[in-house]
């Protein structure tokens, strides 16, 4: 029975965010496209009880539920346009397996297995989620509203209560279908996402070459811990990813739709993680570059940049502004979070230092992320030794791993409760994929790639 | 005689591409941090599997998951209901060090997490209002045991003793 209600949430999801990216007129190859559906539909679920709860309806089963499939069935309106869509999509799909795939297969399905088991079977386990998201989804379910009895117990130890509603939303979501723990979500992001992964690293590589890569990004051990323990890290760093590679996309095809899926997806990366909007923000002189490069007169240019960071300060004052400072019953003061001195630049300089010598180059280091940080520097450093040149769109990869390492040693700065040890350790998740993505834009790798395609009888490169 | 030839050939070299990728995998796991996390995080878990999937009780799993944590707190929740304790009582928790000197190991939760574990609203001796509590958790002949917080001095003593140990997460 849980395994026909886990499909049936499942297809639903998929088909919200099917419909969406039809709004959206994104146009891309049917193995990003279906996995990215996937995705987009679990964060827009994810966005519903919120939204109930701003308008203050009752989240029961029947309204909850209610609203995902009237939702679900308006973004997949007129019917006989997506109906066309979905054929065109699943007749131009390939999913053919490659002998040489199956062992990389193999390893990853057992790797899938034992997260998905894990996530089904534990209860949500890290403090931050137990004294928050879970708690308030938990008697959400009972008593029907997000702004529920958690918020009269004494919270003197805690904040988490007023993390943004992303993960309490799901929460509620698999708890009223019958998931006690909820969590399954989770599971439904990370595989969406290694498939997601998988073909955009088949774009320039060699699948041998892929499925390695893969195998060493699923692999980061700590990364990996929260592929199972429920939290808002590892879809942070998904949302983020996604954010930057529609944004590379937009870059190198000038396709709008692009630019403005990427501002979505950096709209729901700020959903899953408020502070975000500073990474976000960040990037926004890759946006500019571009622009430049597309000679773009800075009208345009503006109107672009607005496309992109407008979901972002949405989602921002929805969560923040709005639900925080006018609907939950405790007062908590973001202002209050901010470093006092910010002219005194020491703290940064320790943290970015720390970031550095705890986080990344030590023991610890390697226990908690593995080798994958010195494989991308061994590759960037070759491709700067042979080729002595970054092409283009590993140069904006590039930047986006910039912008995630340093920017986490400046929010560490800017909100001293970023500490070293849970926030700054997790956040650093979100360089990961993208460090991925720049190897896939590594010109060794490509040459090796091409190589092999024609070693391998001019098999063509999907 | 030509055709079959030209139609291995390629499947040759997908056989050492095969070779290749499982050779890659082994690889990459003879890694001292891989080796490591293939063995605990996924050996392990696979060799969980079987007598997890014979215990799929909820309880079960969150004292399979939380251990003393869950435990603990499910009895002092016992314990406040069968004293008569109301949906109103407020139970004031003395800190972990405080068991631990009574050898009981119990790390207590914050109070929202008590909640999420019992539905009992908690205090620790640090909060503000500390004072607000009605219920008050001790250890007794080594087991351990709730009481009404009685009048306001008895339970500000109470308090001050609590604070003697040194609080914390």
């Amino acid at each position: 029975m849980a395994f026909i209600i886990i499909l049936l949430l499942n297809t639903l999801q998929f088909a919200m965010g099917f419909g969406l990216t039809g709004i959206c007129r994104l146009t891309l190859k049917p193995a990003l496209l279906l996995p990215l559906a996937m995705l987009l539909g679990v964060a827009a679920f994810s966005f519903i009880p919120f939204l109930m709860q701003l308008l203050y309806i009752p989240l029961t089963g029947f309204s909850v539920f209610g609203m995902l499939v009237t939702l679900t069935i308006l973004c997949n309106l007129p019917l006989t346009g997506v109906i066309a869509r979905y054929r065109k999509v699943f007749s131009a799909a390939r999913f053919r397996v490659r002998l040489y795939e199956v062992p990389f297969f193999t390893v990853i399905a057992i790797i899938v297995f034992v997260s998905v088991w894990r996530c089904f079977y534990m209860p949500p386990t890290p403090r931050d989620f137990t004294s928050g998201a879970e708690a308030i989804a938990e008697y959400a379910v009972r008593e029907k509203t997000m702004i529920n009895s958690v918020f009269s117990v004494n919270m003197e130890s805690t904040n988490n209560p007023f993390k943004p509603p992303f993960a309490t939303c799901l929460q509620i979501i698999y708890k009223l279908a019958g998931f006690h723990f909820g969590q399954l979500w989770l599971s439904s992001i990370f595989i969406s996402f290694i498939i997601f992964l998988y073909h955009a690293l088949n774009r320039t590589l060699h699948r041998i070459i892929s499925g390695l890569l893969l195998v060493a990004f699923i692999a980061i051990p700590e990364m990996f811990a929260y592929t199972f323990m429920v939290l808002f890290d590892y879809s942070n760093a998904v949302y983020f990813f996604l954010g930057v590679y529609f944004l590379a996309a937009w870059c190198s095809s000038r396709q709008y739709s692009q630019l403005v899926f990427a501002g979505i997806m950096m709209g729901i990366a700020t959903y899953t993680r408020n502070e975000t909007l500073a990474l976000v923000v960040c990037m926004l002189p890759l946006l500019l570059l571009c622009c430049m490069q597309h000679k773009a007169g800075w009208v345009k240019a503006v109107t672009r940049m607005f496309v992109y960071i407008i979901p972002s300060i949405i989602v921002y004052v929805l969560c923040v502004t709005i639900y925080l400072n006018h609907y939950l019953p405790v007062k908590y003061n973001v202002s209050e979070l901010i470093n006092p001195h910010l002219t005194n630049i020491r703290p940064l300089l320790k943290r970015f230092a720390d970031i550095n010598t705890v986080l990344i180059f030590s023991k610890n280091g390697i226990v908690y992320y593995s080798y994958f940080i010195f494989l991308f520097l061994a590759l960037f450093i070759a491709e700067l030794l042979i080729n002595r040149a970054i092409k283009i769109n590993a140069a904006n990869w590039l930047y986006a791993v910039l912008v995630v390492y340093a920017g986490l040693a400046i929010l560490g700065f800017l909100l001293p409760l970023m500490d070293l040890e849970n926030t700054t350790k997790r956040g650093l998740f979100k360089i990961f994929p993208l460090m991925l993505l720049y190897m896939a834009n590594n010109k060794l790798l490509i040459q090796a790639s091409r190589y092999l395609a024609k070693w391998e009888q001019a098999e063509p490169l999907s | 005689m030509a055709g079959p030839k030209k139609s291995l050939k390629p499947l040759y070299r997908k056989i050492i591409l095969l070779n290749a990728a499982i050779f890659s995998i082994a690889l990459f796991f003879t890694f001292p941090r891989n080796r490591e996390w293939l063995r605990d995080a996924i050996a392990g878990s696979l060799n969980d599997f079987t007598a997890e999937c014979h215990h799929l009780d909820e309880d079960y799993r969150m004292q399979y998951r939380f251990d003393s944590v869950y435990i603990y707190s499910q009895q002092i929740a016992q314990l406040v209901k069968r004293s008569g304790g109301t949906a109103t009582a407020v139970v004031l928790v003395p800190p972990a060090n405080y068991f631990n000197s009574m050898n009981i190991h119990y790390h207590v939760p914050e109070p929202v997490v008590f909640y999420y574990f019992t539905g009992v609203k908690t205090l620790w001796s640090n909060c503000t209002n500390a004072a607000d509590a009605n219920w008050y958790v001790c250890v007794k002949d080594g087991k351990l045991a709730v009481n009404p917080a009685g009048n306001r001095q008895a339970l500000l003593d109470t308090i001050r003793v609590f604070n003697t140990f040194k609080p914390g997460l």
